[in-house]
């Protein structure tokens, strides 16, 4: 194995590479969309997995991926769905918007429904071709058979303008037959659209587009019948899987939305999404419910869903590398407590008041309860209690440790372990697989490019070091930073978003003087809606929220009616310096820093921050520029 | 003229008062705030221009040039006594308007003439989503036989705005809507770059797009610091996505070459088992760059040409000229 291969065990853009591409399905977002009859919408920043989880479905990646097939087991197939793996930015979204800009909703979503069903038709016949051309699946007469109840319907259906004809008899139809019917009608709506000419409203009379719904109905249903004959006789189903949801214009997110209600059995869709779908549909006041589609939401899964995953992935890829042997991110990683990295932390700092009290916590069984109790935050507890950590303790040894930093003069934290490894990627694939990466640059100090047993020697350590760990945290939100430009399309505002939201939670995590409301890190930011509107200025920073928010630069972002709230991702937690925990209280951004910030982005969050020098001393204008209510104890 | 299909000639000049061009049916030139653009009142044509639609810009910029150089080219073509000359606003903010009033007018001038026709078209100033789609249309619908395509490359550039940039705010990727006829989404996406001077935006743009692989091509002219200026701001692409010195190259000077290369280099792309490849283009490079890819995509099956459009354009003009080229295209 060359060294380039070994390296791709940390390389977080190898889903692109579809054929040598590894998988790891064990889990619960996989099964739902594999196992449940239902419309799903798959929502997740990006680095989630979406892309990874829509293509394990995908006929040909069953088909031709060695790796996907091994993953599947003995029969790719046997969950009996056929899944088709489309790229929604591969849609002609804006000749079409185009081309129906002057219609009614109507005509938009007939012509829009039509192209969509057309492609899903081609591409299950595409899949069925597929399938029977690698393992066989039925003979000619089979497909007369099975495709018989839908001939007469669909020959006499037919447009003349399509210019087609049935082969022998019109009870006769093959899967050629609808393939050559959806590329025609694909072919003869694109041509439209590409000149505008016909109007959208005269081609939907010349090829009859009204009844295509039926047909193609009754077609997904013969072409399941076909797909049946698989394993004899159970019912399949095709998974019609829609990549890459932030592609769709207005227009086409709503027609997919009421697709979503139109479309029954056997076909299921399933649309990604980097925030929301949306609910409305074309019919006024028919909102899509929880009855008409399932929402998998990859920004939530559990430390130890993730670390689960992650375990699989990098065995997964390991094997693909022809490595099996086994490795275990929790031991790798470890799981230090609060106090042992507050040790470490002590031990590195020269800040004077660290130099005064090392002895002391270096040799303190529990520095942080100790801290947490001096602060009156926890109770001083007996003897029985300390033996076990009490509820109080638990909830509140995260920031106690970063509040002790605070009152000793250190500025950010140590991270590491899996636990907080885990936390810090904030469900991102693409972030873990990053970190190990920075990890293993450091483990090397960078040498040009590490050969492949410095990989594996990388890996065979029993525990990786505590500092090569938080090195590699802090790489992972300084590396972000960095490539914003690369990303979003205003990097400096969106930088002085993140370093100001940052702050604020970092201020709030080492600096408050009580621990009452500890992990204040829901950030409520100061937007208001007049009327039914936004101001052009709060639709803009919305947009930016937004933008920030795909890329995992923000998180858990809610555009309510009366407010708006989020966090800043996690990823940054050890480089900015506030928790890795999840928010459990709010904290309100003051209008005058998020202004400073917008219009003076190269500036520092120290400058947004400072209060202006209040007019006259107002209860009301000071209230205003602080945060959360808290005291702060500003450096 | 061959009659032939594509490419039929390409003239270069060092000066516009140099280059001959073949007859045409109709001129369309616009005024900008750019001296390029007063190119074309210097251009030879071989049988006096009958017919001149000149585009006028909403946008007229801050130095008052576009106005004066709208002006002298009205000036200009209405005292030629054999020319008719009309005009079409356009707001460059606005393209998919812009591109509707532009097909009107040319099916007038189609239907006056009777026949289709040959279009004489200054690429430099006429906005690119426009010229595109009219040479789109030309493929697809037989209204249009030919064109005559004028390009002026600038030695330098005078910046009105500042730094060395063309635009500012958020760019947009924006479907040409005659050229690409889709693909089946379920193909492998490959994107084409036409890279120019604007790297951070273009990384941006193919980072939105999230191609499954990505190759670039860059023009290479007769200014050595204009492509080392070219290369050196998508370094950062090619850096991204492992693409070790890989581009496409475009003579600027030789369309039909430009075309030649883009056709050996995507023919000889290693395609996946039972996947089609959807290839798409983005166009962030020269204009001359995105004729190469227009005249590409009326030629073999494309899915989609993505145009980045600017939120806002900066006032730039060349301050001198480096070559000037008509090319003869047939349909």
């Amino acid at each position: 194995m060359t060294s380039a291969d070994s390296l791709r065990l940390f390389d977080d853009r190898w889903e692109q590479d579809r054929l040598a591409h590894s998988y790891y399905l064990n889990t619960d977002a996989y099964s739902r969309l594999s196992g449940l009859a239902k419309h799903i919408v798959l929502k997740g920043h990006r680095g989630t997995g979406k892309t990874t989880l829509l293509r394990a479905l995908d006929w040909r990646e069953r088909l031709y991926n060695e790796h996907l097939g091994r993953a599947l087991g003995v029969d790719p197939f046997a969950d009996r769905v056929i899944g088709c793996f489309l790229q929604i930015k591969l849609l002609p979204v804006d000749m079409m918007d185009i081309w129906t800009r002057s219609s009614n909703d109507q005509v938009k979503h007939i012509v829009i429904a039509t192209y969509l069903r057309a492609t899903w038709l081609l591409e299950v016949c595409a899949a069925l071709r597929g399938i029977e051309l690698k393992r066989g699946l039925g003979k000619y007469e089979d497909q007369v058979e099975d495709l018989g109840p839908s001939a007469r319907l669909t020959w006499e259906w037919l447009p003349a303008r399509l210019k087609l004809a049935p082969g022998l008899s019109d009870d006769i139809l093959t899967i050629r037959d609808i393939e050559a019917v959806a590329r025609a009608l694909l072919t003869r709506i694109r041509d439209a659209a590409a000149v505008e000419s016909p109007l959208p409203e005269t081609l939907i009379a010349e090829l009859n587009l009204l009844e295509f719904p039926t047909i193609v109905d009754s077609l997904f249903r013969s072409l399941a019948a076909y797909a049946s004959r698989l394993d004899n006789g159970g019912s399949w189903s095709f998974r019609i899987c829609m990549d890459e949801g932030e592609f769709l214009s207005d227009s086409w997110a709503n027609s997919v939305r009421t697709l979503i209600r139109e479309t029954d059995s056997p076909v299921y869709l399933a649309v990604s999404v980097l925030h929301s779908l949306g609910s409305e549909t074309r019919a006024q006041g028919a909102s899509i419910s929880i009855d008409d589609r399932e929402i998998v939401d990859l920004d939530d899964r559990t430390p130890e869903q993730m670390i689960t995953m992650l375990n699989g992935i990098l065995q997964a890829r390991l094997n693909l590398l022809g490595q099996g042997s086994s490795f275990d991110l929790k031991g790798f990683l470890g799981d230090p407590s609060v106090d042992d990295l507050l040790r470490v932390a002590v031990g590195k700092s020269e800040s004077k008041t660290v130099l005064s009290r090392r002895h002391e916590l270096m040799n303190q069984e529990h520095p942080v309860r100790s801290h947490l109790q001096a602060i009156g935050a926890v109770p001083t507890a007996s003897v029985k209690e300390r033996r076990v950590e009490s509820t109080g303790y638990r909830k509140k040894k995260v920031a106690g440790y970063l509040n002790l930093l605070g009152s000793l003069g250190v500025d950010r934290p140590v991270f590491a372990g899996w636990r907080i490894a885990v936390n810090m990627a904030d469900n991102s694939v693409r972030d873990f697989i990053r970190f190990l990466r920075y990890a293993l640059g450091g483990w090397t100090r960078d040498r040009e490019e590490p050969r492949s047993d410095t990989v594996w020697r990388f890996l065979a350590q029993s525990r990786l070091d505590l500092a090569y760990q938080d090195e590699a945290l802090n790489s992972l939100g300084l590396s972000k930073l960095e490539a914003m430009p690369n990303t979003v399309i205003r990097p400096n505002e969106t930088r002085a978003l993140v370093l100001l939201l940052g702050e604020v939670s970092h201020r709030t995590d080492f600096y408050s003087k009580s621990l009452k409301q500890p992990n204040a890190t829901r950030l409520l930011l100061p937007i208001v809606r007049d009327g039914l509107a936004y101001s052009d200025g709060d639709s803009r920073l919305i947009m930016l929220l937004e933008e920030a928010a795909s890329y995992g630069y923000i998180s858990e972002l809610d555009v309510g009616k009366d407010r708006v709230s989020c966090r800043v991702n996690r990823s940054f937690a050890r480089y900015l310096g506030f928790s890795y925990w999840k928010p459990q209280y709010s904290n309100p951004i003051s209008t005058s820093a998020l202004r400073s910030a917008l219009a003076n982005p190269g500036g520092s969050p120290s400058t947004w921050l400072r209060e202006p020098k209040p007019r006259r001393t107002d209860a009301h204008v000071q209230q205003s520029f602080s945060f959360g209510g808290e005291d702060w104890l500003l450096s | 003229m061959t009659g032939a299909w594509g490419v039929s000639k390409q003239t270069l000049a060092s000066s516009a008062r140099d280059l001959m061009c073949d007859p045409v049916d109709i001129l369309i030139v616009a005024g900008t705030w750019d001296v390029r653009c007063l190119s074309m009142v210097e251009v030879q044509w071989e049988r006096p221009v009958p017919r001149v639609l000149l585009v006028k810009y909403a946008n007229s910029g801050k130095s008052g040039r576009a106005r004066s150089y709208t002006e002298l080219l009205l000036e200009h073509f209405s005292a030629e006594s054999s020319a008719r000359v009309s005009d079409i606003s356009i707001d460059s903010s606005n393209l998919v308007a812009a591109w509707s009033d532009m097909k009107a007018a040319v099916l007038d001038a189609y239907v006056e003439v009777g026949r289709p026709i040959r279009i004489g078209l200054d690429i430099t100033s006429v906005p690119r989503y426009v010229w595109l789609n009219l040479l789109g249309y030309a493929a697809e619908t037989g209204v249009i036989a030919g064109f005559e395509f004028v390009y002026t490359a600038a030695h330098e550039y005078e910046y009105v705005d500042g730094p060395r940039i063309f635009s500012d705010g958020v760019w947009k990727p924006r479907a040409i809507a005659t050229l690409g006829r889709g693909a089946q989404p379920s193909a492998e996406s490959l994107l084409v770059v036409s890279g120019g001077f604007e790297g951070a935006n273009t990384l941006r743009l193919v980072n939105a797009l999230e191609p499954d692989r990505v190759l670039v091509a860059l023009s290479s002219s007769q200014s050595i610091e204009h492509d080392r200026d070219a290369r050196r701001a998508n370094a950062p692409l090619a850096q991204e996505y492992g693409l070790a010195g890989e581009v496409i190259e475009f003579p600027l000077s030789d369309v039909s070459t430009s075309v030649a290369n883009l056709d050996r280099a995507l023919g000889a792309l290693e395609r996946g088992p039972s996947r089609e490849l959807a290839i798409s283009f983005l166009l962030c490079g020269s204009k001359i760059s995105a004729l190469v890819i227009g005249l590409y995509a009326i030629r073999r099956d494309i899915a989609q040409i993505y145009f980045s459009d600017p939120q806002f354009r900066l006032e730039t003009t060349a301050s001198s000229i480096e070559w000037i080229t008509c090319v003869s295209v047939n349909l």
